[in-house]
């Protein structure tokens, strides 16, 4: 396998994320020097992209991927071999094991009551109740 | 608000102090316990609040019960068993006050955030770093110096300072070749404490961070401390968790590495958030950032004790300083290599907090709010568990082996009172705590630790300028698989009495036991305690370090290079040290052991190769071991090791919580492995010292 080192890295982020720190506006000073992986026996010239050495990074929950990846994606995007880069960064390889989690968009539970489902409820007096038995015991017997 | 506390505590008093007859209270004690294993299912802070205040008055109505009505007083009684009886009633007591505190302590842990800091990075203070060293080798103090210096904080607002007590060249040599300050001082008055306090002289940054020569920290903990105490000019710490990423003695020697929580983890992962409720947290020594100005009102770290942290957090809360506690490990170190270092540092402790107790008493200095007495007592008093913990090792054996009447009240009777006051207190103890101590291991490490505290507490109480500053060893090995007889001795005695206690108590109890109910109670008693002393012997049978390093188990991107090859293949670490890597071998690459190898661990945010040789290749894993490194490489180690900002963050994540029949089944489990590898070694021992008296009493003749 040959190309540069795929897929985004990213502790803080992953810190800042597994603590909801979202608003906590970390700052990362020193540049990260990625390293070139050479195809087969030619090394390939490495372009690192230039930024400022107090690059502020706000991580709200969900962030783009493309905007972790940013560091350490090349800049030679015209390389023969861009599909190959483009592949490896799409790999993520985390340095922290999560469970994936899933968002089930489920309705509310409510409880079902008879009104809403718009049955009236009537309340029967002894009298009511006895008659229409007797009411039904007699067309039983004519049956 | 007057009248419902007050109707609150006329139905506390009533629950407490009502007496009931057997019966009835029996069938308290079963309403007591039901209660609180169905109070257990709600999982809320008010539920577990409630449970706090059903278990205190469950152990209430034991306690008013024994002082009232089980005291052997009168002419059938003897001063001997009033005695022992005040020996136990004394340690039930302190028990109970260490459950109240404990409960107040911890009835609600903060959980406090770190705090963002001002968006102009100009803004930020200067932190002067800390490392202070003694007898450390350097090899100990170079990863935490290289972290240090990798810290995400503006260059210039950084600055790292080894503070070398032991003068040693080659800690100057190393300083000057990476760029930090390497400050000495002509003598070693005050030990740690005055070390720090010279180059508190020295520097003169606005805060303050303090690490451990062995506590190495991630690269953002100055950005998740600092915003703390910029946001609140109050604060004058901020302290974090000590996270160790190697065993303790009892992890390794009973390999619960990563399946029990370790002896600290209730302090770091609890305690000390519950503090931080009562603006109580306290200052550890390490991992901390201090203001220094209120380092400078209180005139520099104390020195009149031998635990300095503590001691310097009490005297800034006294004078109205705040202070406050982020939980997240945010630094990893070494714990301590063998049983006798652990020992020796918990000793330093003990007679510290002592020592505290009896210079600055946190009930009696002014300044302190209520929260912050019962926090600092507590944690104070925690320390003088030696004495009550012997107690009730050894309490069954006075009436099994004596005939005392320690309890005067029949056995069952005892039961009915005392199974509530342990059962809620177990269970709630298990439900506030049961991520941080599983339940019967306080017992375990308590008892392994309180013969040795007993004698330096006493001392330090009685006398708080007795007592010296040891260092604790870091770095050593443990290098071959041993029985620690020293710090086992004193257990061999406790462990032996237990076993003639529960034979007498079974001889007892088959011939013609007087009281049957009172003798199976002492030896259940006593068979529990066999259990815990048997615990703490298997803690003394020192297992062999396999590997020089300690390994970290962790899945980081790298690329390698294996032999000649000049293909670079994108793989997974299993494991990493400072010596060595263990990674998922990529499909279809043949290598032998001997093969050189080079690795870049994390390539997205480094370029640096390290070299290696292949040592093992198995099941699809290699091994390699790392050849000596340039400084360069040393550091990328040492950042893609213990430089990510959430290497320690799931460590609490992977263990079980507490349940506690399952607790006292490894316990026990640990007890009966401890006695019998305990009988195994004593019998070894006999066979051995009688074949050496009888080949001394006839010596076998030489041959010509």
């Amino acid at each position: 396998m040959s190309g540069k080192p795929g897929g985004s890295y990213n502790d803080v982020g992953s810190l800042i994320d597994q603590l909801g720190l979202g608003a906590i506006g970390y700052r990362e000073f020193g540049k990260p020097k990625p390293a070139a992986m050479p195809v087969a026996d030619r090394p390939q010239p490495v372009t690192a992209r230039a930024e400022s050495s107090a690059a502020i990074r706000s991580f709200p929950a969900g962030r783009d991927e493309e905007e972790t990846t940013a560091r350490v994606r090349p800049a030679a995007s015209g390389s023969p071999l861009a599909f190959t880069f483009e592949r490896l960064r799409r790999q993520a390889i985390g340095s922290s094991v999560r469970a994936p989690t899933l968002t089930l968009a489920l309705p509310e539970r409510s409880a079902v009551s008879a009104e809403a489902l718009g049955w009236g409820r009537r309340q029967r007096t002894w009298a009511e109740i006895f008659a229409e038995l007797e009411a039904a015991s007699r067309s039983r017997a004519v049956a | 608000m007057l009248l419902p506390l007050l109707a609150a505590l006329v139905a506390a008093y009533m629950i407490v102090a009502t007496p009931l007859p057997l019966e009835w209270q029996a069938l308290c004690a079963v309403g007591m316990v039901a209660a609180i294993l169905l109070m257990r299912r709600v999982r809320s802070r008010p539920m577990l609040i409630a449970m706090m205040v059903l278990s205190l008055l469950a152990s209430s109505r034991y306690l008013y019960w024994r002082i009232t009505q089980t005291l052997p007083v009168g002419p059938q009684h003897d001063a001997w068993d009033l005695f022992l009886a005040s020996g136990l009633l004394l340690a039930e007591l302190y028990a109970y006050v260490i459950l109240l505190f404990g409960f107040l302590q911890t009835a609600w842990p903060l959980g406090r955030k770190p705090v963002p800091l001002p968006a102009d990075d100009r803004l930020w203070p200067v932190v002067d770093i800390f490392i202070p060293s003694y007898n450390e080798p350097l090899k100990v103090v170079r990863p935490t110096v290289l972290a240090a210096l990798s810290l995400d904080w503006p260059r210039d607002k950084l600055r790292v300072h080894v503070l070398d007590d032991g003068r040693r060249e080659d800690f100057r040599r190393f300083c000057e070749q990476v760029g930090v300050a390497h400050i000495t001082r002509p003598d070693n008055k005050h030990a740690k404490a005055g070390n720090i306090n010279a180059a508190l002289k020295k520097t003169n940054g606005e805060f303050v961070a303090i690490f451990d020569c062995d506590h190495i920290p991630t690269r953002s903990f100055l950005q998740m401390t600092v915003g703390t105490m910029m946001a609140d000019p109050t604060v004058s710490l901020v302290q974090t968790p000590h996270h160790f990423f190697s065993p303790d003695p009892f992890e390794r020697n009973l390999n619960t590495f990563r399946k029990v929580p370790n002896e600290g983890e209730l302090f770091y992962g609890l305690i000390q958030d519950g503090n931080d409720f009562w603006d109580a947290s306290f200052f550890c020594g390490s991992c901390a950032v201090l203001r220094r100005t209120a380092l400078e009102q209180i005139g520099g770290i104390a020195t009149e004790t031998v635990t300095e942290d503590a001691h310097t957090s009490l005297r800034m809360h006294a004078r109205g300083w705040t202070s406050a506690y982020i939980n997240i490990p945010q630094a990893a170190g070494l714990a301590t290599e063998s049983l006798s270092a652990h020992v020796g540092q918990r000793i330093r402790w003990a007679r510290g907090m002592a020592q505290i107790f009896r210079v600055d008493n946190p009930f009696l200095m002014r300044g302190l709010k209520l929260g912050q007495r019962i926090c600092y007592a507590n944690a104070m008093m925690h320390f003088f568990y030696g004495l009550p913990r012997l107690i009730f090792l050894t309490s069954p054996l006075g009436y099994l082996l004596l005939g005392a009447d320690i309890i005067a009240a029949q056995g069952w009777m005892v039961l009915a009172y005392a199974a509530p006051h342990v059962l809620l207190a177990t269970v709630t103890n298990s439900a506030v705590q049961g991520k941080f101590r599983h339940s019967f291991w306080s017992e375990a490490y308590e008892t392994v630790l309180a013969l040795f505290i007993l004698w330096p507490t006493l001392l330090a109480f009685i006398n708080p300028k007795l007592g010296k500053f040891n260092v604790t060893a870091k770095g050593g090995i443990v290098d071959r698989d041993y029985f620690d007889k020293d710090i086992a001795r004193p257990y061999y005695f406790l462990f032996l009495a237990n076993v003639v206690g529960l034979a007498v108590g079974a001889v007892r109890l088959f011939t013609h036991a007087e009281h049957a109910d009172t003798v199976m109670l002492n030896i259940g008693w006593t068979i529990y305690n066999l259990l815990i002393i048997g615990c703490a012997l298997a803690v003394a049978s020192e297992a062999r370090q396999v590997r020089r390093s300690v390994r970290v188990r962790v899945q980081l991107p790298a690329l390698v290079r294996i032999g000649a090859d000049a293909r670079t293949h994108e793989v997974t670490t299993l494991d990493v040290s400072d010596r060595g890597v263990a990674i998922k071998l990529p499909e279809g690459v043949r290598v032998a052991p001997g093969d050189p190898i080079r690795i870049i661990l994390i390539p997205q945010r480094s370029d640096v190769w390290l070299r290696g040789t292949v040592r093992r290749v198995a099941h699809g894993v290699l091994a390699l071991e790392l050849d000596e490194m340039n400084m360069e490489q040393e550091s990328a180690l040492v950042n893609a090791l213990y430089g990510r900002a959430d290497a320690w963050l799931q460590w609490r994540d992977t263990r079980a919580v507490d349940r506690p029949l399952v607790a006292l089944r490894e316990v026990a489990r640990f007890g009966v492995l401890g006695g019998y590898r305990f009988a195994r070694w004593l019998a070894e021992e006999i066979v051995s010292r009688l074949s050496g008296r009888r080949s001394q009493s006839h010596p076998q003749a030489q041959s010509p």
